[in-house]
This record gives C-alpha cells, structure tokens and sequence, in this order.
C-alpha cells in the first residue's frame, strides 16, 4: 500500500508552485515597478495609482522569468523536506512552470504592449543647482524644459586648468545606456557618456546584484525577443531553460545535508543565467562565425541549456542513489 | 554529547570570520594596485582593504556561518542520550537571540564607525602615492639639469611620504653631497619676531600719545590712527592721529640732510601704503628699506606691523612649503552661492587639514555666472588658506606671498571678468571645513562618513549642489543594515535548523568540501534582500521624503524581525 503522504504531496505541488509563483511574482512585480517609476520617470511626475496599473502588466512580463526560476527553487526547497518520487516531481515541476511561463509571458506581454514604455526625460537626470556627472565630466544646470537646458555649467577635472565653461544652452539625449548633450554655438560641442545619473545613484546596486541583474535582464531580453520573432522558438527556448531547472533538482539529493544541496541548486541556478549571458552575448560573433545556420545561431543558448539538462539527468540516473531521498528520511 | 548552540554558532563565526578575513587580506595583497600605490603601503593596503571587504561581506559571512553551524547542530542533537526528552528548539536558540543582538551592534560600530575612517587612509594612501612618484620625477629632471640642490628638495619630499626607501635615501646622501661640493651652505633664513596682537582701542590711544609724548609721530599716528578705525566713537583717537599726521608732513621739509630727507620720504611712502589698506605692498617697501637701513627702527616696526596687517588679506608662501605632501581631501565640487541673478561654483583640486597651522587649498577654480551663460568673472589661484571672516563666515585667501621676495607672490588670476580691487584676493565660501571635506566630486567623502554626520550635515550638502535624495537614501539604507543584519541572522538560524544535516556523526569529507560554497550562496541571497531593500526605500524618498522612509524602513524592518523571529521559534525541536 502507497502511504498516504506520498500521493498527497505530488497533488499539492501543482498548487503550492502557483501560489509561491503569485507571491514572487507580486514581490518582484512591485519592486520592478517602483525602480521603473524611480529611475525613468520621477523626474516628469508624482506617482500615481493610475500609473501603477498601467505599468503592471509590463514590470510582471519583466520579472516574470526570474519568478518562474525562484518559485522552482523555493518548491525545490519544500521538495528537500517532504520528498518524493524525483522523476514525477521532475514532470510536475516542469509541466506546471512550464505552462506559467509560457502563458505568463504571453499574455503579460500583450497586456503590457498598451503602456507607455518609460521615457527618459533631462528634468529626470539634470536637477537645478546639482551637478550631474556625463562620462567624465559634470554639468550643471539653472533650469530645465523638455530636453533643453539652459544656463549650463561644464566641470572638467582632468583639465589642468580652466576646467569649467559655461554656455548659455544645450539639449540632451538619451539612448540605452548613454545620454549625449549637444551645445550649441560657433563651436558646436556634443558631450556623451554613461550617465552616472541621479536615480542610478539611488538605485544603485553592487557589483555582484548588478552582475545579478543584468545576466536575467538579457534572458529576459531574449525571451521577448524570441516571443516577439517566432512561437516555436520561444517554446523551445523556455522548454529548454526550465527542463535545464527541473533537472538541476538532481543538486537536491546530492548529500545527506539539505542545506548544502539547495544552495548547490541555487548557485546552479545563477550560474546557468551566466552561462545564457556568455552564449548570448559574449560568444555570440565566434558562435555566429562558426554556426552559419541562423536558426541554430538564434537557438544556441537554449540548445546548451538543453543539453546540460540532459548531462544533469543522467548524472541523476546513474550516479545517485533512488533511495537517496529515503535515507535522508529514515536518518 | 549536544553541544550548546550558541557554543558552535560562535565557534563557526569566529572561523567565518577569521578565514574570511584571511581571504580578503590575501585577495587585496595580491590585487595590490602597483600604478596607484607606492609599493611601502603593500601590506597596510592589504590589511585596510581586506577590512574593508570584510565589512562590506560581514553580512553575508555571519548569515552563512550561523546556517553552517545550526544545520550542523542537528546531527550531534541526535545523539542525544536515550530517554532525554528534545529541548524546545526557542530554549536551545534563547542565548543566541541575543548574541545576535550583541552582533548587530558590533556590526554597526564597525560599518559606521571605523570604516569611514580607514576608507579615508586609503584615499589618503592613493594620493600621496602619486605626489611621491610626482617628487621622483621632479628630483629626476633637477638631477638631468644638474640641480643637485633641488634633487635633494625633491627626494627629501618623497622620503617624507616612503621614509624607509633605502635607494631613494641613498640618492638623497648622494644629492645632499653633490649640492654641498658644488654650493656653499646658504644661511638660515631669520625668522622675524611676529609683532603682538588685539590690542584694544583704549591702549591703542594710551600708546598713541606715550609715542606722541617721545615725538615718535609715527608711531603715534598708527596706534592712533588703528584705534580710530577699532573704535569710531573715541573723539580723542582722530583728533590724535590728526595731530601726529600734521608733524609728520612737517617733519620732512625741517630736515636739513638730504639723505635723512629721501629716507624720510621713502619711509612716508611705504607708511602711507599701510595706511591705504594695502599692507602687501607697504610690506615689500618696508622690506627693501629695512634692507638698506637695518638699523631703523621705524622701519623694523612697520616692517612687523605691515606683516601682520597681511593677515586676513595674504599669507607667507612658507606656511604651505611640504603641505602638498600631506594626506587631504581632493577634487572638491560645490555651489558656493546660488541667486535669482547669478551661480557661483568653486573647485579646489586638494584641501590640506593641518590642525595648528590652519587649512590650506591647492589648485582652486571659481566662476560666477548669469542663468543666461553670462561668465561674470571666472579665477584660478594656485594656492589658498581659509580664514575666518569678521563676520562669522569663511573666505579663502587666494594671495600667497614670499617674505623676502617681492617677484615669489601668487595670485589669483582672472580667467575673464574682474572683481573690486578689494575683494580680488578673497573668496568667501559657504561650506566649513568638515562640509568640504564631504563634497568629493567622486563622492567618497559621503559616502565615507558615519551616520551621524551624514544625518547633521545633509540638507547643508543638498545646498552645495549633492544629490538631495542619494544622501537620504543612504541615510536610510546605513540606519537600517544592522536590522537586516539581525533579519538575516535570524532567517539564517531557522533556515539552517530546517535543513539540518542527517548526519549520524560527522559530515564527510565531500560535504566539508563544499562549505565555502555556502557563504557565495549567502552572499547571492543577503545582497539581493539589501538591494530590494535599497528599491523599497530609494522609491519612498523619491516620492515621499526621508521622513517617510524612516518609517517605512523601520516598518519593513519590525515586520520582517517579526516574521523571522516566528520562524525562528516554529522550528521543531
């Protein structure tokens, strides 16, 4: 006869990933919100309720992946204490993350699509009497009006001397990562650099957050991307990044110390948004040279992703123990 | 046997701690910046930036060391002998509680008590690293001229700052017997005795006419003349001056000897600078009398009495000889005066503290502008010292001036625009000494200061052009880490505990392998509960104020004490 606790608790895990999926989320999605609002638009208006419900839809599609991730870690964790059979805890976790991503990023997307993407405006960077650093150098301003500055004050201390010039205007512009202001005159100047701005300074993380952030930024990214480009590519892609998660859990039976075996996972877990991050980015000229098929160059990531899932599983198959989780139990 | 928890939790965070330490020390001696740092400040680097790393990793470290040792806990309560009833685990965590307590406290008197100072040194280190390698190569170039004399200055400097380099002191003895071979000794400049100060009006007038009675004239028109200007309702005082003035001007045409009549007149002359407010030049005139007539002694008085009218106006060029190798702060940036009709912005490339002496300023920029881009005037000056105005406030002194050499003045220079003659060589800035010192342009004097600092001066540092809302954030976020250091532990404690280890005995080898992971796992995860922390309150001082932000903080903070503290005591025995 089966015991009764191990039928209960493959019934209870679809469940239970929901309801952490939606409290991750729910935390995510606000904090996205309120560094969305801090860092683009605080400058240009007050907060409002209004603008809260409109953002939503798109700061839920931003963290939407890295919930699905941690909610898989936190049911990893719920799994170390009350386990179960692995390769239906496997399906489970998979199936059901699978189904939330997919769907989640679908549709948070569409609903998003209707917000204004945020705007950054010079009255968000470029504060009166404060000096806001451009690159290596430092402005500041009198006034501010659209992206047109006025009474502008340049600060250069690599100069050895005069190493302040003022002009009467200039007007800035922003892109991704760098805003440019262009002063006008006989001798037009035209400044550009990565703004070292006001918000950056008080949303600024530490190296190894912002190392952090940036690795699940550009799977986020590439998600979208692949979302917004083909429907098959994107369900491949997330099939392949969750099977890769659904299969870490090997990490969950690798020692009789739960604690060491789930931050094993969670360190995994980081990892693996890395290794995305390095074929995505850093390798993608040598990957795109070598594979001259573009759909296997599009597709590389989430191949590796797939492959190492693969690797993971088998080590699970062979090298550990089907009792393991039982031994754990009974000592 | 069960050990007591609080035994291993300590034992485990005194070997986090030392191995963390350790690593940190060695990560910052071999990451030794070589092109900043002199490689003398090797191993004092070592030890402050591995502190530094230690501090800024403590969290993370005690979190990892305090999960490591409770879930390891678990296996040895096991063992316990057959019959004992389990402890409830809140009785087994009860001392703990409030080592964690004693923890948060320390953490605190670390992070913002001695970090700020030794993140000072370190800048400090930085900067006189690179004033040693500037006196290198100076001594370099005197030695390729044939300058032994200003080789020896030079590497006299440097030694200052790398006082155990034998090679340099070597080329300092041979550069010391270059200069003595080729030069005889110059002699000892003689200090002149500084005349005495505050002197009120009063005994100014009593003088004045004990020097009238000797017909000292004057002499007994400048006491007369200073108590006049200290104390304008005296009567007597003008009335004097007037009196001792005439004499003067009638002395001159009794002289019957030309040569006393020309000296007479010269010394008329430099006296009459004095009086006109410019004491500078009163100064070089008296000086190059003094030079043919040392034994005046009209002269010798006013020689004293012009240098010490210099005050408040100039300085002696010694006063900053071998300051420019002293630890200061650098790169200052602030708005010194912001009106309806014009901004005033000042840059001072490096302020030197030099607590009897004063504090003396290097490489200062000044520029005041209309909201139209009209440049009203615009200065550098090579040196400055800040004195205390009449009025309370502070003003730099942009004129620096050799006491023997008229041609070894410096002053301000006028980029474009010009000011009255009389405010020419004075800027009166806003910020004090320990403001300046907080306006880096990198930022590191804010950052840099204590809590306590940060809190008194904050809306003055808004004013000089800093971030009103960094500072607020950062007010917020230093008030709240030893919170989250005591949410952090607390978690750790239940989290540990939950995941203890099924280890009958001791763990094996494999696992003991891995522990290092733990604190990278830990350090993932505290790093990101201090960033979301970061979001939350950068957010509420953004849009509601610091005020707010308090309270929102400190609310986040009891609710999450709260819930980790539940955790903590639901934990089975």
């Amino acid at each position: 006869m089966i015991p009764s606790a191990e039928v209960k608790e493959p019934l209870k895990l679809p469940f239970l990933f929901l309801f952490i999926l939606l409290c991750v989320l729910a935390i995510l999605s606000a904090l996205n919100l309120l560094f969305t609002w801090g860092m683009y638009e605080s400058g240009a208006h007050r907060f409002a309720f209004g603008y809260a419900l409109a953002r939503l839809p798109r700061s839920g599609f931003e963290v939407m992946l890295p919930s699905v991730v941690l909610s898989l870690l936190l049911l990893g964790m719920r799994m170390a204490r009350r386990p179960f059979s692995r390769f239906l805890g496997l399906l489970i976790c998979l199936a059901v993350s699978y189904a939330a991503l997919v769907n989640g990023m679908i549709w948070l997307r569409a609903l998003g699509q209707k917000s204004r993407p945020p705007q950054a405006a010079a009255v968000q960077y470029f504060r009166p009497a404060g000096f806001t650093p451009v690159g290596r150098v430092l402005l500041s301003v009198r006034s501010v009006e659209g992206n047109s500055l006025d009474g502008v004050l340049l600060v250069d201390p690599a100069q050895k001397s005069a190493r302040f010039s003022v002009f009467p205007e200039a007007k800035a512009a922003f892109s991704d990562d760098e805003v440019s202001v262009t002063f006008p005159g006989a001798r037009p100047l035209r400044l550009a650099g990565k703004p070292g701005l006001r918000p950056g300074a008080i949303f600024e993380p530490d190296r190894f957050t912002a190392l952090f952030l940036r690795d699940f930024g550009v799977l986020t990214a590439d998600f979208e991307r692949l979302l917004a480009g083909s429907l098959p590519e994107f369900f491949a892609a997330c099939f392949a990044l969750l099977f890769l998660c659904t299969a870490s859990f090997v990490f969950l039976r690798a020692s009789r110390w739960p604690l060491l075996n789930i931050l094993l996972l969670a360190l995994a877990v980081r990892g693996y948004a890395l290794l995305w991050h390095v074929l995505s980015v850093s390798l993608a000229p040598v990957i795109a040279r070598v594979v001259t098929d573009r759909l296997l160059v599009r597709m590389f990531p989430s191949a590796a992703m797939a492959a190492l899932g693969i690797v993971l599983l088998l080590v699970d198959i062979l090298f550990i123990p089907v009792d393991r989780w039982k031994q754990v139990e009974e000592s | 046997m069960n050990r007591p928890l609080l035994g291993r939790i300590s034992s485990f965070l005194f070997a986090f701690a030392a191995i963390g330490y350790g690593l940190f020390f060695a990560w910052a001696a071999v990451r030794f910046p070589i092109d900043r740092l002199l490689p003398a400040f090797h191993w004092e680097f070592a030890l402050k930036k591995g502190f530094l790393l230690f501090v800024e990793y403590l969290i993370p470290l005690c979190a990892a060391a305090i999960a490591v040792a409770v879930s390891l806990a678990g296996s040895s309560a096991m063992a316990r002998a057959a019959g004992t009833p389990p402890q409830p685990f809140s009785r087994i965590a009860g001392s703990t509680i409030v080592t964690f307590i004693l923890l948060a406290v320390a953490y605190a008197v670390l992070a913002e008590g001695v970090a700020p100072g030794v993140r000072r040194r370190l800048s400090d280190m930085e900067h006189r690293s690179s004033l040693a390698r500037e006196f290198l190569s100076r001594a370099e170039k005197a030695g390729r001229d044939g300058d032994w004399a200003g080789r020896r200055d030079a590497l006299a400097l440097y030694l200052e700052i790398d006082k155990g380099n034998r090679v340099v002191t070597a080329q300092k003895l041979e550069a010391e017997a270059e200069a003595s071979a080729r030069k005889p000794p110059a002699p000892k400049p003689v200090r002149r005795e500084e005349p005495p100060q505050n002197v009120d009006a009063a005994s100014l007038v009593e003088r004045a006419k004990y020097y009238f009675d000797r017909e000292d004239w004057f002499s007994a028109h400048y006491y007369a003349s200073r108590a006049a200007t200290i104390d304008p309702r005296r009567k007597d005082a003008p009335g004097l001056a007037a009196q001792a003035w005439e004499k003067i001007t009638g002395a001159a045409a009794s002289l019957k000897d030309r040569q006393a009549r020309q000296l007479y007149q010269e010394k008329l002359g430099a006296y009459t600078l004095l009086l006109a407010n410019d004491p500078v030049a009163a100064y070089y005139r008296f000086l190059e009398l003094a030079a043919r007539y040392p034994k005046d002694p009209d002269i010798q008085e006013y020689l004293a009495e012009s240098a010490k009218a210099m005050k408040g106006i100039a300085f002696f060029r010694e006063e900053i000889e071998g300051m420019d190798s002293l630890p200061g702060t650098r790169e200052i940036l602030f708005i010194n005066a912001n009106g309806k009709d014009f901004t005033e912005a000042v840059l001072i490339g490096k302020m030197v503290e030099a607590n009897r002496k004063g504090t003396y300023l290097f490489d200062i920029e000044a520029v005041r502008y209309r909201p139209t881009g009209e440049v009203l005037w615009h200065l550098s000056a090579p040196y400055g010292k800040l004195e205390a105005t009449a009025d309370g406030g502070r003003a730099i002194l942009l004129r620096c001036v050799d006491r023997g050499d008229r041609s070894g003045q410096n002053g301000p220079r006028y980029l474009s625009g010009s000011r009255p003659a009389a405010e020419r060589n004075m800027l009166p800035i806003t910020p004090t000494t320990e403001e300046l010192a907080a306006l880096r342009i990198d930022g590191g004097g804010a950052a840099g200061m204590g809590l306590p600092g940060l809190w008194r001066l904050r809306e003055r540092l808004a004013s000089f052009g800093m971030q009103r809302e960094s500072l607020e954030t950062e007010i917020v976020m230093k008030a709240f880490m030893p919170l989250a250091f005591l949410v952090l532990a607390f978690l750790s404690l239940s989290f540990g505990w939950a995941f203890r280890a099924r280890y009958l005995g001791r763990p094996p080898l494999f696992a003991i392998l891995f522990i290092p992971l733990v604190p990278v796992a830990a350090a993932l995860a505290s790093l990101l509960y201090v960033h979301a922390h970061r979001i939350v309150l950068g957010f509420v001082v953004l849009a509601f104020g610091l005020t707010a932000a308090l309270i929102v903080g400190a609310a986040i903070s009891l609710v999450l004490l709260a819930v980790a503290l539940a955790l903590t005591a639901g934990q089975a025995t």
